[in-house]
């Protein structure tokens, strides 16, 4: 039998092939026997392919042209029939299945109904079954004479689920109104009645999303009807954190897309009030708000998010010549009013529901006025209003692999401090860029003088255009001018749009300068940081060298600059994991800061800190992130940003150390700064929030947690997308609440959700995966799938090793003692022994005796050896775990110390010391309750059970 | 374009990206239109009936998404396509497999102008396992077949979708045949291997 293929096998098959293949067949001989030796199966391996080399796969082109054209005769579904139901003709067909006309085969009843079938031919994906089980659910629950009801429901023979549902014999509404020469009265009382129909669905808290003429049809009688909740979603009062539905969330119809839903942002009843404005929209001026057609489709979503529609009336006076002539042009203004105040971009800004929207349009109807009024943001000269994002928002973005889940890190946001970094330069950059600015802004065409919402995304793109076609001729400038706008681009955290540009600055200047030009060195600094952000390391490393070797080789002053450079590459190396060569890199920027206390010095600290923490070294991260804060508080003041940052993460700091309730009380400090400094949407606001969460459900208090870790939550959904790596971290926190409450199922998904998300950014293997991989080990754990919890632990744990982690690293200690748990509770206490001592046997090295982290071991330890009835060998180490405990120099949690004196006592329960049992028992047992690990706190529980039942005579 | 191009592309960028969602996004779009298509190859009075999976894959493309985009977006489009049709045709494979042992369906019968040789399911799925396998040590490789066999897509096209060069593509095939070959051939549905 050949040995079963595997990657270091393959590696050597592979070269020896490669090697061997052209050559004659003395030489090979020859050339096998001295790379074979003594294997005989390796070069019998070898042999056999050069042989089959010579050979071609050509068969296999017939049975792929023979499946591929009988698969296409045999997926008709016509014709058939299903359940009850017989198949006439197909009535359409959309992305998750078709809709066959059919009628119900019995004699007893001849009705006509819809029935759709999912996807047939193949096999459904699990994403496609949930949105049609979905559906199915939805439909289920709604009872309405304007919309299409589902009568039934199951699946095929083959495997494939199919609906129901009431057939609606009708046009789409738009046909209906144009067809019919519908009156305007007679459109918007439809219109209304529509609008009932979706008011209803919300009662029953469920969004369309998909809100478009072609699901809505008027029968005969006129009754429209709404269909297709295809990609409507649940709104669950019960779980307001939203849950995943990516993947059923769909872009269906660009036109009719609302903002958010191309951004990918929370969608909620008010995408359906948007989506009946633009349905409104057409029904009276005959075309779409957007024309889309011709676009591309990132042109499309831009012009969507941004681009301001021209009001019905005025859409209708443009078109008089169409067939739309017929109705009365006498859309009033109010109704403009309405439309657009359906059709806002901010979803907050829209009507507050399709009920209010319904009444605005029976209030014109009958006569009286409208609450929809016209949209005035004038224009105050020598200004323009700014959509602030703060670049640090975005510049979280690349510091993917830093995000410790139950840690966050704030220092992220140091960047914002970058910019005030060489204050000389950004200066004379800030003077050009506002003149760049002001020039473009007093430029602006009329229109967005009058009234419009001018963004300075707008005039950064007028800008962009006009430098390719202004300065063309003089490519200096035209490269100065790059720059400002990348930078602009950049504080706006709009990294797509400004790479470009600087890209273009930094090649040009790379061309045309010196290649020891300072300029060129700033170019290459600014390039590589936005590389960074958007974690491509390996491009924005070479880029920090590069300015870093011009800064050092040019002569007078440029200690700013320097360490500038010097910080940017050491962060780059940690976030390519090469902790070494960082940690290398921040010394030496902070051996040349000195005892100079400026922004650049605490941003060194920062990182440093950083660093050091993540080889263990707590004491110096907590001193280096002391001077840090005191710096900031120095420098930028105590209700600064920096400021809060810096304390956030000297928070964490003390929580790495093991002082939680410390750590809790400097991030409590942090978060009130920065809700008074930034109010309460602000994305930094989530760091806080997600480490105060953390905190309190490593207390067990997870009914504070929650809110906070909510809240955090969404603000990143809000601010940073569904897909972004901090949103993952959030939602692993998330996870983690619901576990906590005991939601299981819902805690997998999530998890699930994130690993999902921190794959596709940071790739197959990061501490953030070995994370959430360990954490869906302790959920499997609490759910008592013990073996599940061990392959969950082993996969975390060999990431973690794989990433350069060893003994001495905490993630893997932590991990060694999940596998230890998964292998006791699976009635292997011999395995986690060992196991446990390994993490004992480092943790002593490093930790002092009350560290709650070796307590954790010992405890384990003790525990495992108690359940292998080796009391003696317990004993001792019980002990030392209680004193420990109590000698910490700050306070324990109080089910830290719970968990060493009720183990201690159960110890000397069996040891038949009962007063001393009594005594540890009586005072650790109450704390138990907060315990925050569920089947740790049950097992504990056994064992106190174990001893406290009286002995049977 | 329609607005499901717009949609498609979307996807394909976000694909490229890295995003994988997108791709089960993009499958059921992409294997619709391929279906489409084929109904259409068929029942049209063609003189052959031969149907090439790389025409169909081809002009599946044109129409969902039209010749502008650059050919590398196409490259990578044709990587889906490889993939959807790999897929659905091993189920496909396996469903005709199971009918064999006598699986139940109630369907009117169709008229079926092709007599599908017992060989090809297996052999598909066969090449399928393969190809799983070796996917597992080398993906690329794995890739790389899927590309050419399934997607009918050329050396330059697998090379832009699987970002390597043409040499690359050329030498790893070699031995991803080779091994295929031999893998194969140890089957009893392969006999008739030349």
């Amino acid at each position: 039998m050949r040995p079963p293929l595997e990657a270091g096998r393959w590696a050597r098959l592979e070269t020896l092939f490669y090697a061997a293949v052209d050559m004659d067949p003395a030489q090979r001989y020859a050339f096998l026997d001295e790379r074979c030796g003594d294997d005989v199966t390796l070069r019998r391996d070898v042999e056999s392919l050069l042989e089959s080399s010579q050979k071609t796969l050509d068969f296999l082109h017939k049975p792929i042209r023979q499946l591929t054209e009988s698969l296409v005769q045999q997926t008709e579904h016509a014709g058939e029939r299903i359940g009850t139901y017989q198949l006439l003709k197909p009535l359409g067909e959309g992305g998750m299945g078709r809709v066959y006309l059919a009628s119900r085969a019995d004699e007893l009843y001849r009705q006509e109904v819809a029935v759709k079938v999912l996807q047939p031919g193949s096999k459904p994906t699990a994403s496609m079954l949930l949105r049609f089980s979905a559906e199915r659910q939805i439909l289920a629950n709604l009872n309405h004479p304007n919309i299409s009801r589902l009568l039934d429901g199951g699946i095929t023979t083959d495997g494939s689920p199919y609906l129901v549902m009431e057939y609606v014999d009708g046009v789409p509404i738009d046909e209906c109104c144009r067809e019919n020469g519908l009156a305007l009265n007679q459109r918007l009382k439809l219109f209304c009645t529509v609008c009932a129909a979706v008011a209803y669905a919300h009662k029953n808290l469920v969004v369309h999303r998909d809100i478009k003429p072609a699901n809505i049809l008027v029968t005969r009688e006129g009754v429209p009807k709404l269909l297709d909740f295809g990609i409507a979603k649940l709104l669950d009062h019960e779980s307001q954190a939203p849950t995943l539905t990516r993947t059923a969330e769909r872009v269906l119809t660009p036109e009719y897309a609302s903002p958010e839903q191309i951004r990918g942002d929370s969608v909620t009843t008010s995408t359906d009030v948007y989506g009946l404005g633009v349905l409104l929209y057409e029904l009276l001026a005959g075309s779409r708000p957007f024309q889309l057609q011709t676009q591309s489709p990132l042109e499309a979503m831009r012009i969507i998010c941004e681009e301001s529609p021209d009001p019905p009336s005025k859409r209708i006076a443009a078109d008089s010549g169409s067939s739309n002539s017929k109705l009365s042009l006498r859309v009033h203004e109010e109704l403009d009013h309405i439309v657009l105040m359906a059709i806002r971009k901010e979803p907050e800004r829209r009507y507050v529901s399709v009920a209010a929207l319904a009444r605005d349009v029976e209030a014109y109807l009958e006569g009286y006025p409208v609450q929809a009024r016209s949209d005035t943001w004038s224009y105050r000269g020598g200004k323009f209003v700014l959509r602030h994002k703060i670049a640090v928002v975005a510049a979280a973005a690349a510091f993917l692999a830093l995000v410790v889940f139950s840690i966050g890190m704030g220092w992220l946001a140091k960047r914002a401090s970058r910019a005030r970094v060489a204050a000389e330069q950004q200066q004379l950059t800030a003077e050009r860029e506002a003149q760049f600015l002001a020039s473009i802004f007093s430029a602006a065409t009329p229109e967005q003088a009058k009234g419009q919402e001018v963004t300075a995304r707008q005039l950064l793109d007028q800008g962009a255009r006009r430098v390719d076609s202004e300065l063309a001729s003089e490519p200096e400038v035209q490269a100065t001018m790059l720059d400002n706008l990348g930078h602009a681009y950049d504080r706006l955290g709009l990294y797509e749009q400004a790479r470009p540009l600087l890209e273009r600055a930094y090649e040009f200047r790379k061309h045309n300068l010196s290649a020891g030009s300072l300029d060129l060195a700033q170019s290459a600094q600014d390039l590589g940081n936005i590389y960074r952000l958007e974690a491509k390391y390996e491009k924005a490393e070479p880029l920090f060298r590069q300015a870093l070797a011009i800064r050092e080789k040019t002569p007078g002053e440029h200690g700013e600059l320097l360490s500038d450079s010097l910080n940017s590459l050491g962060e780059c190396l940690f976030l390519e994991n090469r902790d070494a060569e960082s940690e290398a890199t921040l010394r030496r920027a902070l051996a040349l800061e000195g005892n100079r206390e400026n922004v650049l010095a605490a941003v060194t600290r920062d990182y440093l800190a950083r660093v050091v923490g993540r080889k263990g070294n707590f004491n110096e991260e907590v001193r280096l992130l002391e001077d840090a804060v005191r710096i900031d508080r120095q420098t930028e003041g105590a209700e600064s940003p920096d400021f809060a940052i810096s304390l956030h993460n000297l928070a964490s700091a003390q929580m790495d150390l093991g002082d939680l309730l410390g750590g809790e009380r400097t991030e409590r400090e942090a978060l009130k700064i920065r809700r008074r400094i930034s109010g309460n949407d602000h994305p930094e606001l989530a760091y806080p929030l997600n480490n105060l969460g953390w905190v309190l459900l490593a207390k067990g208090e997870w009914r504070e947690a929650e809110p906070l870790l909510a809240e955090a939550l969404a603000i990143r959904r809000k601010a940073l997308g569904e897909k972004h790596p901090l949103t993952a971290a959030s939602l692993n926190n998330w996870a983690r609440v619901l576990e906590a409450k005991g939601d299981y199922a819902g805690a997998e998904k999530v998890f699930m959700q994130a690993l999902g998300l921190i794959r596709a950014s940071s790739g197959p293997q990061s501490w953030a995966t070995a994370k959430i991989l360990s954490n869906l080990g302790l959920l499997q754990l609490d759910q008592g799938d013990y073996a599940a919890a061990e392959g969950y632990a082993r996969q975390a744990l060999e990431m973690r090793i794989a990433l350069g982690g060893d003994d001495n690293n905490n993630d893997v200690a932590a991990s060694l003692i999940e596998v230890g748990v998964a292998r006791e509770y699976q009635n292997d206490p011999a395995s986690a022994e060992q196991l446990f001592r390994q993490v004992l046997g480092s943790r002593r090295k490093k930790f002092p005796a009350w560290h709650p982290d070796l307590l954790a071991a010992e405890i384990r330890l003790g525990e495992a050896l108690l359940t292998e009835g080796r009391l003696s060998q317990a004993e001792p180490l019980l002990r030392d775990a209680v004193s420990g405990a109590h000698s910490a120099p700050f306070p324990l949690l109080p089910w830290q110390v719970a968990e060493a004196e009720v183990t201690y006592g159960v110890c000397l329960a069996r040891l038949g010391r009962s007063a001393e049992s009594k005594a540890a028992l009586s005072s650790g047992v109450p704390a138990l309750n907060t315990y925050p690990e569920a089947a740790m706190h049950r097992q504990i529980e056994r064992l106190v059970h174990s001893v406290s039942q009286p002995p049977r005579t | 374009m329609r607005p499901d191009s717009q949609l498609v592309t979307l996807l394909l960028h976000h694909w490229k990206n890295g995003n994988e969602e997108a791709l089960d996004q993009l499958m059921p779009l992409v294997y619709e239109e391929l279906r489409r298509l084929a109904r259409r190859y068929l029942s049209a009075e063609r003189p052959e009936h031969t149907l090439r999976a790389t025409e169909l894959v081809h002009e599946t493309y044109m129409r969902l998404i039209g010749a502008e985009i650059d050919w590398q977006d196409r490259a990578h489009f044709y990587a889906v396509a490889a993939r959807v049709i790999r897929r659905i045709l091993v189920d496909h494979a396996n469903s005709r497999n199971c009918r064999k042992r006598g699986g139940d369906v109630e369907r009117v019968p169709l008229d079926e102008s092709l007599v599908i040789g017992a060989e090809a399911p297996e052999m598909i799925v066969n090449l399928d396992e393969a190809l799983r396998r070796l996917a597992v040590v080398d993906s690329r490789k794995s890739d790389i077949v899927q590309c050419l066999y399934f997607g009918g897509m050329t050396y330059d096209e697998t090379a832009a979708a699987l970002n390597i060069s043409a040499a690359t593509v050329d030498r790893e095939l070699r031995i991803a045949k080779a091994w295929l070959h031999r893998e194969l051939a140890r089957n009893p549905a392969g006999d008739t291997i030349s």
